[in-house]
């Protein structure tokens, strides 16, 4: 039996990612540096949450908490406090997400926003951006996988993280993660296919 | 394998996840297996399809939001946090800070408030008591003692106490290292009260005494000069010392002494070079050997000395006494000691009569060199290297910020893929350029270092917090971690910066974070206090004026010094009473180690690289002996350091023999005649009393000898030059 080799990953050695990296010229102070990272990263964080929490609105809140957070731990130099922010960012982000859902679904979310958080797809998205049936037939299959999922292809699949980050962001093991995301992508398939679209 | 497994291996080969070998072999069977491709070909389509959907990157954050983000990121002032968002063992905290400062707060003000009572009641006893005294003694028809006597006699107990304050604290900044708080000792930072006349503490205690009722009309008291070797120029500099005296070696006593020898009478110069600072000059006095056989010192040598103070005689001024430090002078020739084989160190020793002697002295020189190993390419380990680059606008000259741009440009192509560099600048605030960006990024670097420009105001506190803070985040053990600040002074810094930065900078060096400095530029040029804060950071200390300087101190030096081969280095050397009457070492005054932590392995001490060597001078006044044999032992040396390869203590010894001491010409040592010329030039322009009589004239004919033998050696005839341009020179302007 081949036993799945993964690669190493060379997150310790390596220097921040190009895509973590902000602009660095010309030259930033703290604020600068901050605001920078915002810009950068609320998009996909905002994204991410989103997929995780089905409300726009409730992800906004908790991707500004996520930056507050990082606020409260940056120093007074423009020196960022962790080594990956990106990774950092979306660590809370999902963690706040998984908080709001097991308080969902434990019933604590107030009961006029629950026919809100049934809603799976947010309404801007359909109004903003022009999308063909296969986009939309994908966005579906996509929201429509368990949350456990989910998770898995959108940070590999949309954001472009490594195994050995989304470990660490979720907690899950490299093999768990791989197998969800094959079993996804096997799942994904079969629900583009059966919706028409090959 | 099943399908399951290869429908894993497929995933993980599809999303880059797969290692070489595995890739290579899913490669192979790929190419055999059509089905494999085709189930490849399905699942790359449906991630393309995934990917295409989520291509738009969709909305973020509301404006509202945005603006709550931007209002927390302005908010400028350090620490402001909400309170509500402090953990509870925080606000925790906190609160019993507080509880503690004003508990402390109402012992310490309570018994003050009734010591001020009690002052009262007695300064009104007091003259309760004087009127009846005087009552009575007019009822006795005897004189009266004036009050003023005894205003008077209290006055010279204020004298007198100020006056061994005012030694104590001169003392005390020129504390030797014996005097440094070891580890878990208390680290209060020593700055020498400067700048502060007796009279400026009488006055003050005068008004001290009217103020709580005790005193009246003072006489006036002509205070006395306070006493200081002619030509000390006392700045100021940093504030008040909290520095608590230990009991002064006999050593120090002799340099309190030798002081008083000079020239007790000197008015205080006050007026010399206030703009630039520089720590009060020391010079080791003789020291008889049955007294103390053992000089200890501290082997770590800087050269931004030697540089300053060409930079002052280029630009036609004699430096200031103060900046002039007599080992870098020495330090800064190459004596060709041989590299030899095994070992960390090897000791070269030679004497020779001294060639400054006046008429009727007879004494010898005694030229020590330590010369450490040289460790090859391959022994380098990987650096992480950050730059914290003054870009106030005082660095807007070519000499100052185009230097470092330059030094920094070349030392890239010295840097290879395990190195990483760091560039901060500042002038108001810090701000990051480069963040731990790999030795190959080369054209990354070349870029943000040409986009600098000066601009604002020098906050170096700023500069050094984030550069340390980098370092700290990016710190990897094994690995060189060193902070380098270029910078052409402080002279916006405040004293409790200063402070907090040497307490920093030790906290740094502990953790295994060195700090090196390169100045630039003079005027406005702290000194004292780059220096200390290069000797606090385990690092060196340049001077930076030329291209060629900058090639050589902040690229070659850099670059060798990453190779460490040994830490707390540390010579003694122990004289043999019966061959030696006495002994001087020249320079060296502020490296001094108390004889007895010569064996402390927790001494602090020099941090020697690859190829370094240190080389000191010592004057030495012969026993006559009727019996006397060269083989007799006039000394031994030696040298105790901590190998960097093996983290353990290690100590050689070199026995001196009589021996040593041989007549030999310029043509036979002209090495020898280079560093006793550096030494002695140095010590003309300390204005050493120990080179009053020495006419520059005489260094200058022995230099021309020297140049003679070493006429491919650039240093020795750019001495020459420099002695031969000293004559008649002004000391620089203040």
């Amino acid at each position: 039996m081949k036993e799945l080799q993964m690669t190493e990953s060379l997150e310790v050695r390596n220097p921040l990612p190009k895509n973590d990296a902000p602009a660095r010229s010309p030259a930033q102070t703290r604020a600068e540096a901050f605001m920078g990272m915002v810009e950068l990263h609320h998009q996909p964080l905002t994204r991410y949450v989103n997929r995780l929490a089905g409300r726009h609105d409730q992800a906004q809140d908790i991707v500004q908490e996520c930056f507050m957070r990082l606020h409260l731990h940056w120093g007074d130099s423009p020196i960022p406090p962790v080594r990956n922010v990106k990774a950092w960012l979306f660590t809370v982000a999902h963690n706040l997400a998984m908080d709001l859902i097991r308080k969902r679904k434990s019933g604590l979310v107030a009961k006029r926003n629950l026919a809100q958080a049934q809603c799976v797809q947010t309404p801007d998205v359909a109004t903003t951006f022009e999308q063909d049936e296969t986009t939309l037939a994908a966005i579906a299959a996509l929201d429509a996988l368990p949350d456990d999922y989910k998770q898995v292809v959108h940070l590999k699949v949309i954001e472009g993280m490594t195994f050995r980050q989304i470990s660490k962001i979720t907690g899950l093991s490299l093999g768990c993660i791989n197998h969800r995301l094959n079993q996804a992508i096997g799942a994904l398939a079969g629900q583009m296919k059966r919706s028409g679209h090959s | 394998m099943n399908s399951q497994q290869s429908e894993q291996l497929l995933t993980a080969y599809v999303l880059n996840e797969l290692d070489e070998i595995s890739r290579k072999e899913l490669d192979e069977a790929l190419s055999a297996d059509p089905y494999l491709r085709e189930r490849l070909a399905e699942i790359q389509k449906t991630l393309e399809v995934i990917r295409n959907a989520s291509q738009t990157a969709g909305p973020g954050l509301s404006p509202e939001h945005m603006d709550v983000l931007r209002a927390a990121a302005s908010n400028t002032q350090a620490g402001k946090k909400k309170w509500r968002h402090r953990p509870i063992r925080v606000k925790a905290g906190v609160v019993l800070v507080i509880i503690v400062i004003c508990t402390f707060v109402a012992s310490v003000l309570m018994p003050g408030l009734s010591r001020s009572r009690e002052l009262a009641k007695q300064a009104s006893r007091q003259s309760d008591l004087s009127r009846k005294y005087r009552e009575t003694l007019e009822q006795m028809q005897e004189p009266p003692q004036p009050v003023e006597d005894r205003r008077r006699s209290n006055f010279d107990e204020v004298e007198i106490s100020s006056i061994s304050v005012a030694k104590d604290s001169q003392l005390a900044g020129r504390a030797p290292r014996e005097r440094r708080p070891g580890p878990g000792q208390d680290s209060k930072v020593d700055f020498v009260m400067r700048g502060r006349s007796i009279s400026d503490r009488l006055e003050k205690t005068d008004d001290t005494m009217r103020s709580s009722g005790m005193g009246g009309n003072a006489p006036a008291v002509s205070a006395p000069a306070p006493y200081q070797v002619r030509g000390y120029a006392m700045a100021p500099v940093l504030g008040e010392t909290d520095y608590k005296a230990s009991e002064p070696s006999s050593k120090l006593r002799k340099l309190e002494e030798s002081k008083r020898q000079i020239d007790l009478d000197a008015p205080v110069q006050e007026q010399v070079d206030r703009k630039s600072t520089f720590a009060p000059a020391i010079i080791n006095p003789w020291t008889m050997t049955g007294d103390d056989p053992f000089s200890t010192f501290s082997s770590d040598v800087d050269t931004a000395s030697y540089n300053l103070c060409r930079s002052y005689l280029r630009s036609g001024y004699l430096p200031p006494a103060n900046a002039v430090r007599v080992e870098e002078f020495v330090n800064a020739f190459d004596y060709n000691y041989p590299r030899r084989a095994g070992g960390v160190f090897n000791i070269f020793v030679q004497g020779s009569p001294n060639p400054f002697d006046e008429p009727g002295q007879s004494t010898c020189l005694l030229k020590i060199g330590v010369q450490g190993r040289v460790v090859g390419r391959e022994g380098r380990k990987s650096a992480h290297l950050v730059f914290v680059v003054d870009t106030s606008g005082s660095m807007a000259k070519p000499e100052r910020l185009g230097l470092i741009q330059h030094a920094i440009t070349l030392l890239a192509e010295k840097l290879d893929t395990h190195d990483r560099l760091t560039l901060i600048t500042c002038n108001r605030d810090a701000s990051l350029v480069l963040e731990c960006v790999g030795g190959a990024n080369k054209q990354e670097i070349l870029q943000a270092v040409k986009n600098l420009r000066p601009g604002g105001p020098t906050n170096l506190h700023a500069g050094l917090r984030a550069g340390y803070e980098m370092a700290k985040r990016e710190f990897v053990a094994g690995r060189i971690n060193r902070i380098i600040l270029c910078t052409d002074g402080a002279a916006n810094i405040g004293q409790i910066d200063a402070r907090e930065i040497l307490t920093s900078v030790e906290q740094y060096r502990n953790m295994g974070i060195t700090l090196t400095v390169a100045g630039l530029g003079y005027g406005g040029y702290n000194d004292d206090l780059l220096e200390t804060l290069a000797k606090s950071g385990d690092g060196n200390y340049v001077f930076i004026d030329t291209a060629e300087q900058a090639q050589e101190s902040l690229v070659d030096g850099l670059a060798a010094s990453l190779q460490t081969i040994a830490f707390d280095s540390r010579i003694q050397v122990e004289f043999n009473p019966s061959a030696v009457r006495r002994y001087r070492l020249i320079g060296y005054d502020k490296r001094q180690i108390a004889d007895e932590d010569f064996r402390k392995d927790n001494i602090r001490a020099a941090h020697v690289t690859s190829g370094q060597s240190a080389t000191a001078l010592y004057e030495l006044e012969l026993a006559h002996r009727e019996d006397a044999v060269q083989d007799n032992l006039l000394a031994t040396v030696r040298v105790r350091y901590r190998n960097a390869d093996s983290g353990k203590m290690e100590e050689i010894s070199h026995p001196v023999t009589e021996r040593i001491i041989s007549a030999t010409t310029v043509s036979q040592s002209p090495r020898f005649y280079l560093g006793a010329c550096a030494a002695r030039f140095a010590e003309i322009l300390r204005e050493s009393p120990y080179a009053r009589k020495t006419d520059l004239k005489k260094v200058k004919h022995i230099l021309d000898g020297v140049c003679r033998e070493l006429y491919l050696d650039n240093r020795a005839r750019e001495l020459s030059d420099l002695v031969k341009g000293a004559s008649g020179l002004q000391r620089a302007p203040s």
